[in-house]
């Protein structure tokens, strides 16, 4: 990394002193406001799994608008605070968009009532500066009040605010295995209130849909971490052969192991979310290696958490199945693992060129 | 040379510190110390010379205090002179071992005539030291050696055998564990003992590793006879000064530099062996690969940050130092297991061979690997200890 993208280890150590105390709030909060226990109402119901009174608790304490600057009405954070609350939100089990919403506030740099979101997938010019397009799946979209829209590329590129109720637009609620309030949007010609365009707008909605993975990834570390803390005390209820299970190798060390692919999933969301908040140009190379991460070995955990239950797990009573089903939904969300790799690989490739004629040992 | 990447800003004092280390490295860092190829001995010299050099320059033990020939080294300054002698490319001073994990120990637990005895000869490599812990049955569990030593008169009479000791075959002096009162529990009873080599009772057997190189040694006491004032701490206190050691091993050299070079050697095989195309991998399973270990090494590279940062406020670095420790063996080896299979049928050729990738190094590294994962610890052990000690599991039964 180039010096201006570096902080001196103090403000290294500053930093992740300020940002614990902000995790620490932030999980006093969701204590009292949410629990698994109200994820579970929420996934025993009809409905979809979103509690309108939860997301006003968060929208009133401005996590949406975390991003958005002072003079935009917002908190002025960088995306290092939004992963903190991200990753809590994971751990609670709270529904929320936090993710898209935050990098819909950046896109706009304002602060939004209601939910705004951004489509993760361009779309396409229509006539008469109208979009077209489908997002065959987009979290909480039925329940967004603006889409945030980016159709065509380069000169044409247009980025904008679409009404989920206006003229064009069709919104169809879906069922992803978390529950949560997901729809097919459609959009047949949909007028869109444009906020830049040309290259500025295809830059403002790169680094819009980077924070909003960054920040997935974020909730998907804060999901393992509790798919695993909560396998790490049944491990030492739990016995059988006379000691508690977690006394066992076989369970212990995958416990430990799984433990360890979220301490590298929050180390590469640290970095991400470092190198987008200063432009450095790894920064996108650094988004899909921590997506790379999610996909690859975040969604795991819960799955190996359910191992370690066994049968009880398989209930639908228990929870362990809330995050299992919380974590593959925002692993998908993620985007391909063929994308994220090409990224990666690319970057790679550039970085060792330069090094590759002085590597002669091994 | 390439610049390296400290991954922090330094302020004046770094950077003076940085200018200095590499002025020191314009200098010092001749072809006698470089030199080419050679034997073992010639080897040898050469990290005797560079010891020698550092130890001239004040360089030798920047983290020791002041007061004992160190130079109260901050971590950033800890950073910049592991960083600048990586990148330069500079040898292992003879000493090394004994300068992160022996010195400190005397510094902590020694006598005064003890550190005026030791410490001196240990920065500037007159004296070279070798650990004397492992033995055949007492590996991970370490406090279950067997090797003896009764007192008589104001001596101590050591009776018994140590495995796995590298430096044996060169050291001057060795520091061992050895039960002396056998008749309490494992942990009590053991004490911290000094001994040189050349004492009469000692042999000293290579073993031959995988590798066809002999880096280790047995070493066998029989009857060896050393005064009392050649214990370090307490008699039959010696298992929290070990404890002390272990800790200073723990904390020495970061790897990361280790890993990130390898993963640039694997970047740069898979476009050599054309597993690359012009835009990115074309082949999934190498790419597959190689970014997962991407993502562990750049992670890895965040977390010693974060783990040096702690240390700046005097923090306990806290779960990520145990973490960095099992997660850098087992990537290092892993991506030697994967740069034998890249390199496809050739790279299983030894040294010498015609057609032999990289000169043999991808088969040797590949053997060489294998202690990555059990030497200075196991993966066991350091899995038991995070689970233990950070996810609050019950013992093994």
């Amino acid at each position: 990394m180039t010096a201006d993208a570096l902080s001196s280890l103090t403000e290294i150590a500053e930093t992740a002193a300020e940002l614990a105390r902000l995790r620490e709030s932030a999980d006093d909060i969701l204590r009292r406001a949410w629990s698994p226990q109200a994820f579970r109402s929420l996934l025993d119901g009809p409905g979809p799994a979103f509690d309108p009174a939860l997301w006003q608790t968060i929208a009133e304490l401005g996590w949406p608008d975390v991003l958005v600057s002072d003079a935009g009405g917002g908190g002025g954070e960088g995306l290092r605070e939004l992963c903190v609350l991200a990753e809590a939100a994971g751990a609670a089990a709270a529904p929320v968009p936090l993710g898209a919403a935050a990098a819909a506030g950046w896109c706009e740099d304002r602060r939004a009532d209601g939910i705004s979101l951004v489509l993760p997938e361009r779309g396409e010019l229509a006539g008469a500066g109208n979009i077209s397009g489908v997002w065959p799946l987009v979290p909480f979209a039925a329940v967004a009040t603006r889409l945030l829209v980016c159709a065509g590329t380069n000169d044409q590129a247009v980025l904008g605010v679409v009404d989920p109720t206006g003229p064009g637009v069709s919104c169809e609620a879906v069922t992803p295995l978390d529950h949560n309030p997901a729809a097919r949007i459609s959009l047949q010609e949909a007028p869109i209130d444009v906020i830049e365009s040309g290259e500025p707008a295809e830059v403002r909605y790169h680094g819009s849909t980077m924070r909003a993975k960054v920040a997935q990834v974020a909730e998907l570390v804060g999901i393992a971490s509790a798919a695993n803390e909560a396998a790490v005390e049944y491990a030492k209820q739990r016995t059988a052969f006379g000691h508690p299970i977690g006394a066992f190798q076989a369970v212990k060390h995958r416990l430990v192991d799984q433990r360890c692919a979220i301490e590298v999933g929050r180390a590469l969301v640290n970095r991400a979310a470092d190198a987008c908040q200063h432009g450095h140009p790894d920064a996108a190379a650094l988004a899909s290696l921590a997506a790379y991460w999610g996909i690859d070995s975040l969604r795991a955990v819960p799955e190996g958490a359910t191992q370690v239950f066994g049968g009880i797990a398989y209930t639908w009573e228990h929870h362990a199945h809330v995050h299992l089903r919380r974590a593959a939904s925002a692993a998908a969300g993620l985007g391909g693992r063929a994308h994220h790799r090409d990224a990666v690989t690319r970057w790679l490739s550039g970085r060792h060129r330069s090094a590759a004629n002085e590597e002669r040992g091994m | 040379m390439t610049e390296p990447d400290y991954g922090v800003v330094l302020d004046d004092a770094d950077r003076d510190f940085r200018d200095e280390v590499r002025a020191f490295l314009a200098s010092a860092l001749t072809s006698e110390v470089l030199g080419p190829g050679g034997n073992e001995t010639d080897r040898l010299d050469r990290m005797r010379l560079w010891q020698r050099r550092l130890y001239d320059a004040g360089l030798a033990a920047i983290s020791w205090p002041v007061q004992f020939g160190g130079r109260a080294a901050t971590p950033v300054q800890q950073l910049i002179f592991n960083a600048e002698m990586a990148a330069a490319r500079a040898p292992e001073p003879i000493n090394r071992s004994a300068v992160n994990q022996l010195g400190p120990t005397i510094i902590q637990w020694g006598n005064d005539q003890q550190r005026a005895r030791y410490l001196p000869k240990i920065l500037s490599g007159e004296e070279v030291w070798c650990q004397g812990f492992s033995e055949p049955e007492a590996g991970s569990d370490l406090a279950a050696l067997k090797t003896k030593a009764y007192l008589d008169g104001d001596e101590l009479v050591i009776t018994g055998q140590k495995i796995w000791t590298s430096k044996a075959q060169y050291a001057d002096w060795i520091y061992i564990l050895a039960r002396t009162d056998p008749t309490v529990d494992k942990h009590h009873g053991i004490s911290y003992i000094l001994v040189p080599l050349g004492s009469p009772g000692i042999a000293v057997r290579p073993i031959r590793q995988i590798t066809g190189q002999s880096e280790f040694n047995e070493v066998f006491f029989d009857s060896v006879r050393v005064p009392l004032t050649n214990v370090l701490g307490p008699l039959n206190g010696g298992w929290k000064v070990a404890k002390s050691t272990l800790g200073f091993e723990r904390v020495g050299q970061s790897r990361t530099h280790r890993i990130e070079r390898r993963l640039a050697i694997l970047v740069n095989m898979a476009r050599e062996e054309d597993a690359l195309a012009r835009n990115g991998f074309n082949d999934s399973y190498v790419a597959d690969r190689i970014v997962g270990f991407a993502a562990q090494v750049e992670a890895l590279r965040q977390i010693s940050a974060q783990a040096t940062a702690a240390g700046v406020r005097g923090v306990s670095p806290g779960p990520e130092a145990s973490v960095a420790k099992l997660l850098t063996s087992e990537v290092d080896q892993a991506m030697a297991n994967f740069g034998l299979e890249l390199a496809g049928p050739a790279g299983t050729l030894e040294r010498g061979s015609v057609g032999a990738v990289k000169n043999g190094n991808v088969a040797q590294s590949y053997l060489l690997m294998r202690a990555a994962t059990f030497g200075a610890g196991t993966s066991e052990i350091q899995r038991n200890v995070i689970g233990e000690k950070l996810l609050g599991l019950p013992r093994d039964c």
